[in-house]
């Protein structure tokens, strides 16, 4: 007991958990104020259209809020604040590609992959494979993933998230990370060389 | 011969994260096996060009945010529930034993009744009284091969409006259950039955039970009406228990929230704890963040996790199987509830593929088994794209009085409402 409300004393994070759970809801705003950047950021990159980012991350932090009570302080606040900033986004963008799957792309469609690949493996023979999809085309195909592999993708190659710091934000252990990650990839490939 | 596949390790081995001995062992195989080298070849090529597509996301910058945020959450009760936890344990007492009584496969016999004397008497699946969940059908559905009885899509077509049942209970308040008369517009709901042609028809709603305040002498809750069934249970159903089958769905929210606070917070793994705050926020969407959230305090253990999600599987199974993310994989379901998800999948598969004949015959045949808000959806979305645009509406509606406060389904609505003007 002593321990826990020694971290509370040095945790800005979990003071004002503390003080919103004793009803102080504008405590809640210093925490929307320290993780806007992160969740709108990881919110943008988890959508298929980033231009609803800015809705869905005020529904991130209000679901936060409401799930307060199950934040029980033994983990980083920003992990957890994380993981249902990631779901939320990956569910609208769900229920957005049910309906709209026929959406135009404000992404421009003219990839040049060989402008981006480095030297060493752009004449691969995957390498050549994998340029001929384009960008719109990649991105569509990330989103028709399965939930457990489009998080892995969305954190492993857009938010640039280490194996274990994908481990901590899923519940998952590494090892199933990687496999995720191969088995997510190999689907995309298999989705994309059907769609040319 | 390259024995024992590395595949699953070349992500670790490329971004450098594997151990000095595990890496060994990657590039001696790798030398020897042409199959994990091409693995590698793909998933190189497949990072730098993932990483290249990622969305350009512009800085962050929402000074209205708070603003926004604090004006929802002042509309809204505050996690405050150890104020509320001892003084609704009364009320979750009474909650739990109504929920019990209306769950309770053996009382079936009042139900059976007024279905054999009054076999036009449908109840939609908005309407079914709380605590007794309908784990069949939508009307006009064919009934399952099995333990239930429907009354023929003719004889609802006779029904009166459909009315969503609602709960309110305040603190301190004594529970009584009454029938209560129809009172919303009627619905249209798609025909269901497997391979029938796009087309709806009109249900009727039941009556339907309702937990209000007091303001009499309150009977015992075995006392009260039954409530109208057009289906009977023939046999008991796994679907039946208590508790777990009212929440989550159509507004049946006498509080989960409150009935589990009665239970201590026992569970190693926090998942009674995590149960408990699942009742105030029994839409579906709260659920997946609670389940994600119970599922990172449980990670302990496998059973640890399972004990955490199974509560929520109870309220929403699909979440076991198409949506759960964080979710062990091994989470229990019936095998109804796997066939129901099948389908779900498959239509999902079909619906992808443009098919959408075969997305509503799959769609079709999950709601038969048991309707949920999010099938509802994805058979207004199949409608909507094949420009059964009534069909579509019917759809949503139905979607949105299983979990109202879903904005998404409401936009869509609104969506089709302006199109329609």
């Amino acid at each position: 007991m002593f321990t826990r409300g020694r971290q509370i004393a040095q945790d800005p994070d979990a003071q004002a958990v503390a003080r919103c759970r004793g009803g102080d809801t504008d405590a809640f705003g210093a925490i929307v104020e320290r993780y806007q950047p992160m969740v709108g950021r990881v919110v943008a990159r988890a959508l298929r259209y980033p231009e609803d980012a800015e809705d869905v991350t005020q529904e991130v932090f209000i679901r936060a809020f409401r799930s307060l009570n199950t934040f029980r302080g033994d983990a980083r606040f920003s992990t957890w604040l994380y993981r249902i900033a990631l779901n939320t986004a990956m569910r609208h963008a769900s229920k957005i590609a049910r309906y709209e799957s026929q959406r135009a792309d404000p992404q421009a469609d003219d990839t040049d992959w060989s402008e981006r690949l480095p030297s060493d493996v752009a004449e691969s023979p995957e390498s050549v494979l994998w340029k001929r999809f384009s960008e719109s085309a990649v991105r569509d195909a990330v989103h028709a993933l399965p939930e457990k592999h489009r998080a892995v993708i969305i954190l492993h190659f857009f938010e640039n998230k280490s194996g274990e710091e994908i481990a901590e934000i899923t519940g998952t252990r590494i090892g199933t990370v990687w496999s995720r990650i191969h088995y997510a990839v190999r689907k995309l490939r298999e989705s994309l060389s059907e769609a040319l | 011969m390259a024995w024992g596949h590395v595949t699953n390790r070349l992500a670790g081995y490329l971004e450098g994260a594997l151990s000095p001995a595990e890496s060994r062992r990657v590039e001696r195989h790798l030398e020897t096996c042409d199959v994990c080298r091409s693995e590698l070849e793909n998933l190189r090529a497949a990072s730098y060009v993932l990483k290249a597509a990622a969305p350009r996301v512009p800085a962050a910058d929402d000074p209205g945010l708070w603003s926004r945020v604090r004006r929802e959450l002042t509309a809204q009760p505050t996690p405050r529930r150890s104020v509320w936890r001892p003084a609704l344990a009364p009320v979750a007492v009474v909650a739990t034993a109504v929920f019990i009584f209306y769950a309770n496969p053996f009382r079936t016999p009042v139900q059976e009744t007024r279905v054999e004397h009054k076999p036009a008497s449908a109840v939609p699946d908005t309407a079914e009284p709380q605590g007794l969940r309908d784990h069949t059908k939508p009307k006009g559905a064919a009934p399952p091969a099995g333990n239930l009885t429907l009354s023929s899509p003719k004889a609802e077509a006779d029904k009166k409006p459909a009315v969503q049942p609602k709960t309110e209970i305040q603190r301190g308040d004594k529970l009584n259950v009454v029938a209560e008369k129809p009172s919303v517009p009627a619905i249209t709901v798609p025909a269901p039955a497997v391979g029938a042609p796009i087309s709806g028809e009109k249900v009727t709603p039941p009556t339907a039970a309702r937990l209000t305040r007091a303001t009499a002498p309150a009977p015992a809750p075995a006392a009260a009406p039954a409530p109208t069934g057009s289906f009977k249970a023939a046999e008991p159903s796994t679907e039946s228990k208590p508790l777990v089958g009212a929440a989550g769905t159509s507004g049946g929210k006498v509080g989960l929230d409150r009935i589990t606070d009665l239970a201590p917070n026992q569970s190693p793994g926090g998942a009674l704890g995590f149960q408990a705050g699942i009742g105030r926020e029994t839409n579906r969407e709260d659920l997946r963040d609670l389940e994600a959230v119970a599922s990172y305090y449980n990670f302990d253990s496998d059973a640890d996790r399972q004990r955490a999600v199974r509560p929520m599987a109870k309220v929403s199974p699909t979440l076991g199987v198409e949506h759960t993310l964080f979710a062990s994989p091994s989470q229990p379901l019936s095998p109804t509830e796997k066939k129901r998800a099948r389908h779900i999948l498959a239509g999902d598969e079909r619906f992808e593929a443009g098919d959408n004949d075969g997305a509503l015959k799959e769609y079709r045949s999950a709601l038969a088994i048991r309707p949920d808000a999010d099938v509802w959806f994805k058979l207004g979305s199949v409608y909507e794209r094949a420009n059964a645009v009534s069909q579509a509406v019917d759809a949503y509606q139905n979607s949105l009085k299983l979990a109202p406060r879903d904005k998404e389904t409401a936009t869509v609505l609104e969506r089709l409402s302006n199109q329609g003007k």
